[in-house]
């Protein structure tokens, strides 16, 4: 189900999973994924908040430590295969681009 | 001296979240920050002008019934303080926040996280209820409508089918939201996979016109509601509104003890159920007290006969025994006249009888006038005359005793029609008599002569 649910994954989710590869406090996401992104991708407290939720749900994330109200995460292996999947698909996109222009641009 | 504190109905469906963002950015640049929000309304409280950006988001988990913020709900406003968005209001799952900065980063940046929460939120709460709502609204109609059908002249003339249909706007509202509700999330979740914001959802001119639409039932309600009626209907919303004011207290107390949920949830429903029964026994015990005083009519005296004690009253009626055989003795009869009025149709029975304590044989007269203000509902209400009589007849009923009415010829001057009734093939004594406008069925206690029905005719005849 959770599987089918982040089949495609949204930039944000992309980027809060990818910030997660190491360990990082909910309140640290924001800021990784602007250095990340050099700015471009912002995330919204109430997008982080209900992502995290979503992924803890789903297993893609796994909380590690908890020091009073703040929450420590960790990306799980099923939360690095939807990473991966993402990545395999964009790259599927790019390649699939490439290739048509290839052949637009054969005589 | 200037209000401090503004309080306005809710319009807003409770995942309008765009449409109450709107209104509390702009109620906070015309000097009034948003204090609380619930299913009756919004307060505002006075403040300076204040620019910035209000967000509205909801936490799944959260409950109207916790003591104090959830972890989730404390996690979020961590994050969002770390934003700038500062918690403006809470209301069970819905968080209202405000940032001063109007360029601050969105609360909400992927759509598609935004609609699955708010679809959560949904589920959990605002869904069964608005379903439950709609539900008995739907069961009100159903109701309403087997009124209608099994004794519609009853039915409208009774000015309690306005309270009744009063309950309609509040199950249409709750069945529109509904309804908006299953139209928006399809084309919700389709703009977020695409990425794109999520579309409009306000409801609040429906909500608006059917809020109107309720306050004009029970305007109109008031208007035409006897003196006994206008009791009921006042003591029923003080019952409602102390029944919310304990419910609501006990609420507040339970979360100050900082309960855990269940126990605020189980405390206000046995405070909202405890006072409900005993306010309502105080006030049937009032209504019932002080009902024979609020009566239409005019209650001549008791007397004692056959061991019982009796009524006698003395209300004017348009037709008496005397008008139609020459001669009566009134201090042998009691009269009567009750009224039940509404916008639609006024229907009056009228009674002449014999005191039980006269001695002798005396003639009496029974009568109904219908006055049919709505003309559409003309039809409606002859036919219910006509046929009511036969409604409750059982299919198993042998011929000779079926009950029914059949059009008479000969009707007397300026009337539209007479019917007459017949158990089998035997005329009885009760009869129909039809103007434009009006109906009135007369039971006569003797077999009348042309010449008495012409009279009745002309005695009940609209002016």
């Amino acid at each position: 189900m959770a599987r089918e649910k982040f089949q495609t994954l949204t930039e944000q989710m992309f980027y809060i999973l990818l910030s997660l590869r190491r360990e990082l406090c909910g309140a640290d996401i924001m800021a990784r994924v602007e250095d990340l992104t050099g700015g471009r991708v912002t995330v919204g407290p109430g997008t982080l908040y209900h992502l995290l939720d979503q992924f803890l749900t789903a297993g893609m994330i796994a909380e590690t430590r908890v020091e009073g109200r703040k929450r420590s995460y960790l990306i799980t292996p099923a939360g690095q295969e939807a990473l991966e999947s993402e990545v395999r698909r964009l790259r599927q996109l790019t390649e699939d681009y490439a290739r048509c222009v290839r052949e637009e641009e054969q005589p | 001296m200037s209000r401090e504190k503004k309080w306005e109905p809710m319009r807003y469906a409770f995942y309008d979240f765009r449409g109450l963002e709107v209104r509390f950015t702009a109620m906070a640049a015309r000097g009034w920050m948003v204090e609380s929000v619930s299913a009756w309304g919004i307060r505002y409280r006075r403040t300076v002008p204040r620019q910035g950006r209000f967000a509205v988001t909801y936490v799944p988990e959260a409950s109207d019934f916790d003591a104090r913020p959830t972890e989730g709900q404390e996690l979020l406003e961590d994050y969002c303080a770390q934003a700038g968005w500062r918690t403006a209001v809470r209301w069970g799952q819905m968080q209202v926040f405000f940032n001063p900065d109007p360029h601050a980063v969105p609360l909400e940046t992927d759509p598609v996280a935004q609609v699955e929460a708010i679809h959560r939120a949904m589920r959990r709460s605002a869904l069964p209820s608005q379903a439950s709502m709609a539900v008995l609204g739907l069961a009100e109609l159903g109701f309403l409508g087997w009124m209608l059908q099994s004794d519609p002249v009853g039915t409208l003339a009774a000015t309690g089918f306005l309270l009744l249909g009063g309950w309609l706007p509040m199950a249409l509202m709750a069945a529109a939201n509904l309804a908006f509700y299953f139209w928006w999330l399809p084309r919700a979740k389709r703009a977020a996979a695409e990425g794109r914001p999520l579309p409009g959802m306000t409801l609040r001119g429906v909500n608006e016109a059917l809020l109107a639409l309720e306050t004009v039932m029970i305007l109109l309600w008031a208007a035409y509601a006897t003196a006994q009626s206008r009791l009921f209907l006042v003591a029923g919303a003080a019952v409602a509104a102390v029944i919310a004011l304990l419910t609501a207290g006990a609420k507040r107390g339970l979360k100050r003890l900082q309960a855990p949920r269940w126990a605020v949830r189980g405390g206000t429903a046995a405070a909202s159920l405890l006072a409900y029964a005993a306010l309502l026994a105080a006030v049937v015990a009032l209504v019932l007290s002080r009902s024979a005083s609020l009566g239409e009519h005019t209650l001549v005296e008791e007397y004692t006969a056959y061991g019982m004690t009796w009524e006698a009253y003395a209300d004017p009626i348009p037709l008496r025994v005397g008008d139609l055989l020459g001669e009566e003795t009134p201090e042998a009869y009691s009269t009567e006249a009750r009224v039940q009025s509404s916008p639609l149709v006024r229907e009056t029975e009228y009674r002449q009888d014999r005191r039980l304590d006269w001695e002798g044989d005396l003639p009496e007269l029974t009568y109904t006038v219908v006055d049919v203000r709505a003309p559409f509902l003309y039809g409606l209400c002859k036919t219910g005359m006509l046929e009511k009589w036969e409604r409750y007849q059982s299919d198993d009923l042998p011929e000779e005793y079926r009950e029914r009415y059949l059009l008479q010829s000969g009707a007397p001057a300026g009337t539209d029609a007479l019917y007459r009734r017949y158990t089998g093939s035997d005329p009885d004594n009760c009869f129909l008599f039809c103007w434009e406008n009006r109906l009135a069925e007369v039971r006569f206690y003797w077999d009348p002569t042309p010449e008495q029905l012409a009279a009745a005719a002309d005695r009940l005849a609209p002016a």
